[in-house]
């Protein structure tokens, strides 16, 4: 019994002559439970390896022999150990011998040279091709944006895609109504309320009707008419460094950077008469949340109540998208302005309105003027 | 305070049965702004939502799984909410404080 012990242990999973199994010294039944693995694993040598197997006597001769001189340049072969096969002496680096460089030592070089000459002409030509025949894609691309014929006045970006006439097939002279919203609504809504009357925002309402009818009624139209059929969405981009978000209607892709130089150069004109809910703390004008305000406001001026719910729409976008962070300190909201940043635009990131500054006003009368220009840095608490 | 929660919790954790933060609660709303949703008519921004671990009893439970759906529901980020699936089994197992 002991004897059969023994035997088990010497089984292995060939089919070798000596294989116990083969020779019967295992009764058939037993053959089922034979999973002991042998201690030493015969690995017929021959089967995986062509080359010999490493001769360890001869090579501790050899290594005891003077080297061998320079190998022939042709085989290109380093022979880290003499006689001895490579990769039982060296390991990966027998695979250099065989592989890769060694087959293109062989290579004239020549050849290489009149390859290389050959790729060079065809990338030569297919980027001279390329040149020629830019794609629509990149055709479309840049001529899309141009931020810098607009960059003059330190604003971040304007809103150039709630501005752009580029497609309007509408009439030129805007209808009585959209201009009587505009007139109407527009202003009053970044106007402080008549409780805290800034000195200087008087002749604002005149400013933006001006710039208004200079952009031309029909613009705004069309930007209503956008965000009436719902087409437009939330764009999230940085600027120096800062998340912000911007609305951007499907139908007019590219930036209309005539109407916001227009927009810019009226409100840089009557700079001190500038609501100063719009104003940056760069000195620049919040072009974005004036274009959003006029927008909105018209639609909201209507009875039609698709319209204010467009309206409305259009704050929910926004708000929801808002990546502005606040700090809870002593149980206030405290929010901290960033580059870009306007009074409107922080009332619009919180409450949904830009008009909605003056609670924001309010809450920090200590180190806010009654004007309500914002510095950078500043913390300002947001009443929730 | 909930059967589960009288057995014992991990100290400064907060009962909130899942059931409050279903679609149909009307308390739900009060509930996202107390983790610091901000809320716009019937939009919430969750800018300032504070970041969750969720548990619940442990693997034989799903309430905590039930919680995260309704957040995730409730448009609460992804990215804000971690679910410590061990529950209060796991972490009594491995020896961490439990306040009873």
């Amino acid at each position: 019994m002991n004897d059969l012990k023994r035997q088990k242990q010497k089984i292995s999973f060939d089919m070798a002559p000596g294989d116990p199994v083969q020779s019967g010294l295992i009764p058939p039944q037993a053959r089922r439970v034979q999973i002991a693995l042998p201690t030493q694993p015969k690995i017929p040598a021959q089967d995986f390896y062509e080359e010999p197997l490493f001769d360890r006597a001869a090579w501790e001769r050899d290594l005891a022999l003077p080297k061998p001189s320079e190998p022939a340049a042709s085989t290109h072969s380093i022979n880290v150990t003499p006689r001895a096969p490579s990769f039982a002496a060296t390991g990966l680096m027998a695979m250099q011998e065989r592989g890769f460089s060694h087959r293109f030592a062989r290579v004239p070089r020549g050849v290489g040279a009149v390859a290389a000459a050959f790729i060079l002409v065809v990338v030569t030509g297919t980027v001279m091709s390329q040149r020629d025949n830019p794609s629509p894609q990149q055709a479309a691309v840049s001529s899309e944006y141009m931020p810098e014929t607009f960059s003059e006045v330190p604003t971040r970006a304007v809103i150039a895609d709630m501005t752009d006439v580029s497609e309007i097939s509408a009439p030129a002279t805007p209808t009585a109504q959209s201009r009587a919203a505009l007139n109407t609504a527009v202003p009053a809504g970044l106007q402080l309320p008549s409780a805290v009357p800034p000195a200087s925002a008087k002749s604002q309402p005149e400013r933006v009707r001006d710039a208004m009818q200079t952009l031309g009624g029909n613009k705004l139209r069309m930007l209503r008419e956008s965000v009436i059929a719902g087409l437009f969405d939330v764009e999230i981009y940085t600027r120096e460094g800062v998340e912000r978000v911007r609305l951007r209607t499907y139908n007019a892709p590219l930036a209309n950077v005539v109407s916001s130089n227009l927009l810019i150069d009226v409100v840089g004109m009557g700079d001190a008469e500038m609501s100063a809910a719009l104003r940056t703390p760069e000195g620049g004008a919040d072009v974005e949340t004036m274009m959003f305000e006029l927008v909105q406001a018209s639609l909201l001026a209507d009875e039609d109540t698709a319209r204010v719910e467009a309206a409305l729409d259009m704050s929910r976008k926004i708000f929801a998208a808002s990546q502005a962070r606040t700090e809870a300190i002593d149980g206030r909201r405290v929010y901290t302005v960033q580059r870009g940043d306007s009074l409107a635009y922080i009332a619009l990131q919180f409450y949904g309105r830009p008009s909605a500054y003056p609670r924001i006003l309010a809450a920090n009368r200590d180190i806010l003027q009654s004007s309500g220009e914002i510095q950078i840095g500043q913390r300002l608490t947001i009443p929730s | 305070m909930p059967d589960g929660r009288a057995l014992g919790f991990i100290p400064g954790s907060v009962s909130l049965p899942h059931e409050t933060v279903a679609k149909d609660n009307a308390f739900r709303d009060e509930i996202l702004k107390a983790l610091g949703a901000r809320a716009f008519e019937d939009v919430f921004n969750f800018a300032d939502a504070q970041n969750l671990v969720v548990f619940d009893n442990g693997p034989s439970q799903n309430d905590a799984g039930i919680l995260i759906a309704h957040l995730l529901e409730a448009g609460y980020p992804a990215d804000k909410i971690r679910y410590f699936r061990g529950g209060m089994q796991m972490w009594s197992v491995v020896g961490l404080t439990v306040r009873e």
